[in-house]
């Protein structure tokens, strides 16, 4: 038994650390090849200067003078000077120009020198895919293939060196947890990397914060009252400081005042950098980094899973928050500060993608078991279908089934029938008389060939044969082109209909006390924004908000405020709207709850909280789950609200959709949208369901 | 629910009063605009009541709603096509989501899956299919193509609110009725019918402002001037003529003056007749 048990861990580290090698075989041949073949891009050319000041520090052996220097001193130098030992290994040069940081990337780099900087920053690229790999192989593997962590660990950026010593400084801690917090040199390690971390750059060390929240966390009521228990804790953050200054030679000499410099540095940057003001990235634009791979360099980084991999982090999120909780910490601290923080380059979010890809290689676990393994065990009694409630139930579907099929299911088919060709209103004809059928079949048997359209370069295309185009467009859309876009929509509904349901369900509420006053000439004033149809209601904001045309400087037109103005007056106008229909759904459900059940929950002395937790909160849930269901989607697909506000640079699908139908006359493209939307709703669909089984609760069937 | 106390009142009623005015604010901005005569271009500030009070523009209105229809006629086929759809939507809809509610057969999950995506679509996302195919029908100019377009918007929604409705009637109820001897039709005609009503009521109410409020689809399938709707009319104003913001206000009051006049009609029959005492024996 022993021996069995023994080889089997053998071979158990014979898999592992072939893995692992694995992994740092990948990881470093990507950088490899992106160190030689990315352009010279933003920020290279600045610490370019700032590495070969430090080289020929070096070079001169006048040390002291590292305490003076720090070329762009915003950032602290530790992984500059790194830079600059590379650089010992180059002949003789003269330095970079001193140039603003926000002119073009300075080309004329040698190359010899530009690629031992980048070697270093690949080295740590590639080292911290290795220590994720330790942890968890496929992680390992899925950050090494990371588009974002391939770019920005391959260029002569700062994000290579604190994005491992903040993954080492994690690892230390979880491993000073495990081992019953006995041995004290985890927790050194883990400042001494989190020192090193901030001297790097300091949004990497808000990793700190995650520890110490998962620290406290972990404390319980009764220790946290005793300062023994918060002796390690403050020795580690002490340590972590400690080890701050002494990796940051530009503090030595005057610490308090050279922070202060580069973070008053920061703040003004991020508010008036004129760079940032004409990136203008929205709020959420860390998300849509998230959702796709980086578009720029499609020869260089051409694995491009980023998208993938931040779905199967969804997926992952919970279950790496229950085995590890430190790493969902270290998400969501990274994700709050990337939110709110003004700059929102792209290079930031490698502060978590480590953990990311640990979630989504948790996340691609369950995936595989879910369709491979078997299945858990439900709790709930398996649904036997019952063959008499079946022929029962025809006569009642049949009326429904024949309306659907006519009315939805035929038009969703013929849409995608358009989608594959190039129709316009000038090949309509053909789509009118049905020879579309038949070349859409020729076309998916492989008897013709799709023909070269690119709707999107011309929209004045205009061909009157119909011609067979293929999956090339819908695949276009499939590719990330609309990444941007999917995110603002997803923000857009979530907010909207948050507010929504926050002011309905409220008032609903409140409305239903038995001796509130007045309730019915309230209620009617309430139901009018939902009265008036949408797009007037539109037309009566815009009114209101547009500064061209209303009382209230807020609206698109305006050209002094930014997009963030423009999303408010947007979801000003939609609460307006929508908050009636949620509020209607839940007094409907109040109102079937009889008086007696609340009665007799008095007699038994439940108190406010408890009466609307048990009776009301369960009660509501029939109806007014499926009317946020409903919202959620009427916001996703909003369009008369986003014509009538014409917000260019903010629209729907399907505000989008309608503009190509109108004003391009592109059937096809059209088409080819409206199939993307479906096919994000359905995905959107599936997970609402997962979430919303409150509403299978009552299910009685 | 607990009673309120003297407190608690005020304070609800505070809260109300906020909430009605965000409600208010700006459709006083409507109905004001239509009764000034005094701005000819558009407004530029805040202006509480009309500089010149005039009913010119409801004259107007009601004699030239634009395209060549007065505004009764225009309301006139509103009317037919949003009442129409939601009558279908829910007379197709209604079996069927009962049968979702309390029956179990094979498809069920998929079939409610179907409902949803149909009830997500939004009507943008079929126009391209349906244009061609309404054309192909040669029902493009009538109302009853226009009927039928928008009955396809609605349905799925009515299906899908109308189930949860009927779910939230207690099973007891009905089992209640089996054992006098009713029949499922009769069961589901005299017991879970009324009770569902309310929520029935509600997909009613959208299914019709779905049609009585879209303009988007309608300029796609109607070339009559005859059969435009009132939303149709007045989106081809908006931003037309010189006095247009005067215009759009007093056709969007017209407008929506005989929605709010059904939902308090709805509201009594809904709220008030249906429910209470049923339950409770």
């Amino acid at each position: 038994m022993n021996g069995v048990f023994k080889e089997k861990k053998g071979l158990k580290l014979i898999l592992n650390t072939l893995s692992v090698l694995a992994v740092i075989l990948i990881t470093s041949a990507l950088r490899l090849n992106a160190v030689k073949n990315l352009p010279i891009d933003f920020d290279e050319d600045d610490y370019m200067r700032a590495a070969q000041e430090y080289a020929l520090i070096f070079r001169a052996g006048d040390l002291a003078n590292i305490t003076e220097r720090n070329y762009r001193p915003e950032h602290p130098p530790l992984n500059k000077i790194l830079f600059g030992v590379a650089l010992l290994t180059e002949p003789e040069f003269t330095l970079l120009a001193d140039r603003p940081s926000s002119s073009e990337p300075n080309i004329y780099i040698l190359r010899p020198q530009l690629y031992a900087a980048r070697s270093v920053s690949a080295l740590f690229g590639t080292l911290q895919a290795a220590a994720l790999a330790l942890v968890n192989p496929l992680a390992g593997l899925l950050l090494g293939i990371h588009s974002y962590n391939v770019k920005y660990t391959s260029q002569v950026m700062l994000e290579g060196l604190p994005a491992l010593t903040s993954l080492l400084s994690v690892l230390a801690y979880i491993r000073w947890k495990k081992t019953g917090k006995e041995k004290k040199k985890w927790l050194l390690f883990s400042a001494l990397f989190l020192g090193l971390t901030a001297a790097s750059k300091y949004l990497y060390a808000l990793v700190g914060f995650a520890i110490l929240f998962d620290w406290v966390w972990d404390m319980d009521k009764d220790a946290r009252k005793s300062i023994r228990a918060w002796t390690p804790l403050l020795t580690w953050g002490l340590l972590s400081l400690f080890f701050f200054y002494l990796a940051d030679p530009y503090l030595w000499l005057n610490p308090l005042g050279r922070i202060q410099e580069s973070l008053f540095f920061h703040s003004t940057y991020s508010a008036s950098a004129s760079e940032i003001v004409s990136a203008g990235y929205p709020v959420w634009q860390p998300f849509v980094w998230l959702s796709m791979s980086i578009p720029w360099h499609p020869d260089v980084l051409v694995i491009t899973l980023d998208g993938l991999i931040t779905i199967f982090a969804l997926i992952g999120f919970k279950k790496l928050w229950e085995e590890e909780r430190v790493y969902g910490i270290w998400i969501i601290v990274m994700l709050i500060f990337l939110l709110v923080w003004k700059t929102k380059w792209p290079q930031y979010i490698l502060a978590l993608t480590a953990p990311l890809s640990l979630a989504a290689a948790k996340g691609i676990g369950l995936s595989i078991r879910q369709l491979f393994g078997s299945k858990p065990k439900s709790a709930r009694v398996p649904q036997k279908n019952n063959w008499r409630e079946t022929i029962q139930a025809i006569p009642w579907l049949l009326p429904g089934i024949v309306a659907f099929v006519a009315l939805i299911l035929y038009p969703l088919l013929f849409q995608f029938a358009i989608a594959l060709t190039d129709m316009n209103v000038a090949s309509l004809y053909a789509g009118m008389n049905g020879d579309i059928w038949p070349l859409v079949w020729q076309g998916l048997s492989g008897q013709i060939e799709g023909i070269e359209f690119n709707p999107f370069e011309n929209f004045r295309y205009m061909n009157k044969t119909l011609h067979y185009v293929g999956a090339g467009m819908l695949g276009g859309f499939f590719r990330g082109g609309a990444s941007g876009l999917l995110i603002f929509e997803i923000v857009w509904a979530t907010l909207s209909v948050g507010m929504q349901a926050l002011l309905g369900i409220s008032l609903a509420l409140m409305l239903a006390r038995p001796n509130v006053r007045y309730p019915n000439f309230w209620r009617t004033i309430f139901i009018l924004p939902w009265a008036v149809p949408e797009f007037i209601g539109a037309l009566v904001w815009l009114r209101t908000l547009n500064p061209a045309f209303g009382w209230v400087s807020m609206m698109p037109y305006s050209t002094s405020t930014g997009g963030d103005i423009t999303l408010t007056g947007l979801l000003i106008a939609s609460t307006w709207y929508g908050f009636p229909f949620i509020m209607l759904a839940a007094s409907a459900s109040l109102k079937m709850v009889p008086k007696s059940v609340y009665e007799a929950a008095a007699l038994d002395g439940a108190s406010g909280w408890a009466l609307f937790r048990e009776i009301t909160f369960p009660l509501l849930l029939p109806l007014v789950v499926p009317a946020l269901i409903i919202r959620s989607i009427f916001a996703f697909n909003q369009f008369y609200l986003f014509y009538v506000m014409r917000t260019r640079s903010m629209t729907t699908f399907a505000a989008l959709s309608y503009d190509v139908m109108t004003d391009a006359n592109q059937y096809a493209v059209s088409a080819a949208i409206n199939i993307f939307t479906v096919a994000v709703l359905i995905i959107l669909l599936i997970w609402f369901n997962r979430i919303s089984r409150a509403a299978e609760g009552v299910d009685y069937a | 629910m607990p009673k309120l106390s003297r407190w608690q009142q005020v304070f609800f009623q505070f809260i109300f009063f906020l909430v009605a005015l965000f409600v208010l604010l700006p459709l006083w901005q409507t109905i004001y605009l239509a009764f000034e005569g005094g701005i000819h271009w558009r407004p530029t500030e805040l202006v509480w009541l009309p500089k010149e009070f005039t009913f010119e523009i409801f004259a107007q209105m009601w004699a030239h709603a634009g395209q060549n229809l007065s505004f009764p006629e225009a309301l006139a086929n509103s009317l037919i096509v949003s009442f129409g759809a939601a009558f279908f939507s829910i007379l197709l809809g209604a079996s069927m989501a009962y049968a979702f509610a309390r029956f179990r057969f094979p498809g069920r999950k998929a079939g409610l899956f179907a409902m949803l995506l149909g009830a997500m679509l939004p009507p943008v996302a079929l126009m391209t299919p349906f244009y061609i195919l309404v054309s192909a029908l040669g029902l493009k100019t009538s109302l009853l193509g226009l009927m039928i377009v928008y009955t396809a918007f609605a349905m799925p929604f009515c299906v899908w609110n109308m189930r949860a409705a009927f779910q939230a009637v207690p099973k007891e109820l009905e089992e209640a009725a089996f054992l006098d001897g009713a029949n499922r039709f009769a069961t589901f005609w005299r017991v879970s019918l009324p009770l569902a009503l309310p929520a029935i009521g509600i997909a009613a109410i959208v299914a019709f402002l779905i049609g009585y409020s879209e303009f988007a689809m309608g300029w796609l399938f109607v070339e009559k001037p005859d059969n435009v709707t009132l939303a149709m009319a007045i989106s081809g104003i908006i931003g037309s003529s010189a006095n247009s913001w005067n215009r759009l206000a007093a056709m969007a009051l017209l407008m929506s003056l005989p929605v709010v006049a059904l939902f308090v009609l709805f509201q009594k029959s809904i709220f008030e007749q249906m429910l209470f005492g049923n339950i409770e024996e």
